[in-house]
């Protein structure tokens, strides 16, 4: 039986900054597309918004935990650990943590679904880092998901997969010890890296399954800005309509942002629908995953409903940046 | 001055921190929170049988931590946000516990309204982080 999606759940924080009050503050935004995005409050971090994530689900039978973030608030610490605890499960269960890059998210559900035990839970978590002088800080978001899965009570099966990596050189990297991501500047020389990782993932993923475009109904594809989800899609078959990522108005979620745009998708999807989603971690790797649904979606959860607005100021104080 | 939690006694706590893990006494029922030795009610009970809350309750009364009144564990905190409210909340189980209110301003705030708990860092100290239990609107 194919592994699939049982129940999942999203957890936005209920802070929001709009684009404008960094025009105002600063001058300028740096990250294309992006008219607002979420703010996690100063007591928040990647492991609080993956437990609130999983709040209200079954958690019934999860035999296996997989935590995917490339912001883990210890670099050295069983994380897992700290969730397992957090959400009852355990302690006698097989945790993997994934890190290291955005395609971190897709890795944890493949690890998972592959060998599945049970049930396992899979909790994808990003949030900001860096100085708010540096352009890779505008468009950073927060925000986390949690999918329940196995091979029983599944609504959203797993078709297919299809991997990909290679060696790429000076994009969007954190080194060793530092604080903040540094992507050399090199916007055609990036692009061109990501757009040719995902479309290797995504085009075997099609050749193996016999699929094309055609028969996808939604497309969710990676882009930590408001414009290249769409523009990946139009160079894969995908018009715009098609395209799901919610980065435009929740900013960079990291590994978290096509998870978003997956659960847009299911909330969208009717029994029948496939769904491709494709991740893209910068160095590079992407996973194509070719999803189909099959019956109504399962439970879903949504933590935080408010939103409320800050000023640049409030901002800053509260992301500790000043 | 701070309370100093070594961590070996926040050890200890953690599954009252993560998951509201409370006292049912064996001996009357009553449930106790943060568990204690002995059952705060019947005063004789000695064993008990470890119940999760659900961490849904009423504001039973409330304050404002502001103007240099926090503890120095939570002074990076009031200078964040200039200030923030620690509630009591009266659990639906019956036991009545202090936490942190968030998402919510303290103009907003209602003895009587309904809060649930949500997991946050309570402060960090010796580096390590020290998750827990606060209570937002629900």
């Amino acid at each position: 039986m194919a592994v699939g999606i049982i129940a999942y759940g999203t957890y936005v924080p209920r802070y929001r900054i709009r684009a404008s009050e960094y025009v105002k503050a600063l001058g300028s935004f740096a990250a294309r597309g992006i008219s607002e995005k979420t703010v996690p409050d100063f007591d928040e971090d990647t492991i609080t918004m993956a437990r609130e994530a999983a709040r209200g689900l079954d958690l019934s039978g999860v035999l296996s935990l997989a935590l995917a973030t490339t912001v883990p608030p210890y670099d050295q610490k069983v994380l897992a650990g700290t969730l397992a605890e957090m959400l009852g499960l355990g302690p006698r269960i097989f945790a993997t943590e994934h890190t290291s890059s955005d395609r971190c998210g897709t890795e944890a559900l493949l690890a998972s679904s592959r060998g599945l035990d049970g049930r396992g839970l899979v909790l994808v978590a990003g949030a900001p880092r860096g100085g708010v002088r540096e352009e890779t800080e505008h468009g950073a978001g927060a925000g986390a998901v949690a999918l329940v899965i196995g091979e029983e009570d599944v609504f959203c099966e797993i078709e297919g997969w299809s991997a990909y990596v290679e060696e790429a050189l000076g994009v969007d990297f954190r080194p060793a010890g530092a604080d903040r991501r540094h992507d050399l500047g090199l916007g055609t020389y990036s692009r061109e890296l990501m757009f040719h990782c995902v479309r290797q993932a995504v085009s075997d993923l099609m050749t193996k399954l016999g699929t094309e475009p055609g028969h996808y109904a939604f497309a969710v594809l990676p882009g930590g800005d408001g414009r290249t989800p769409a523009a990946l899609g139009k160079g894969l078959g995908f018009e715009a309509e098609r395209v799901r990522n919610p980065v435009a108005t929740l900013g960079d979620l990291g590994p978290a942002t096509v998870f978003f745009g997956l659960a847009e998708a299911l909330a969208q999807a009717r029994p029948g629908d496939r769904i491709l989603l494709a991740s893209y971690g910068a160095g590079s790797g992407s996973d194509a995953i070719s999803l189909k649904v099959r019956s109504e979606r399962g439970p879903v959860t949504s933590a935080v409903e408010d939103v409320e607005y800050l000023d640049f100021l409030s901002y800053l104080k509260m992301r500790r940046l000043l | 001055m701070g309370a100093h939690i070594s961590v070996p006694m926040y050890q200890r706590t953690v599954p009252q921190r993560y998951r509201l893990v409370a006292n049912a006494c064996t001996q009357c029922g009553a449930i106790s929170f943060p568990p204690k030795a002995t059952c705060p009610q019947c005063s004789v009970g000695r064993e008990f049988t470890p119940v999760e809350l659900k961490g849904t309750g009423v504001v039973y009364t409330y304050t404002v931590i502001a103007g240099g009144g926090a503890p120095p564990e939570f002074t990076a905190q009031a200078r964040s946000r200039g200030r923030y409210p620690v509630v009591m909340v009266a659990l639906d189980e019956g036991p009545k516990v202090v936490g942190q209110l968030v998402d919510c301003d303290p103009e907003d705030i209602r003895i009587g309204m309904r809060v649930r708990a949500v997991m946050r860092r309570i402060y960090v100290e010796e580096e390590v982080i020290r998750y827990g239990f606060k209570f937002r609107p629900a």
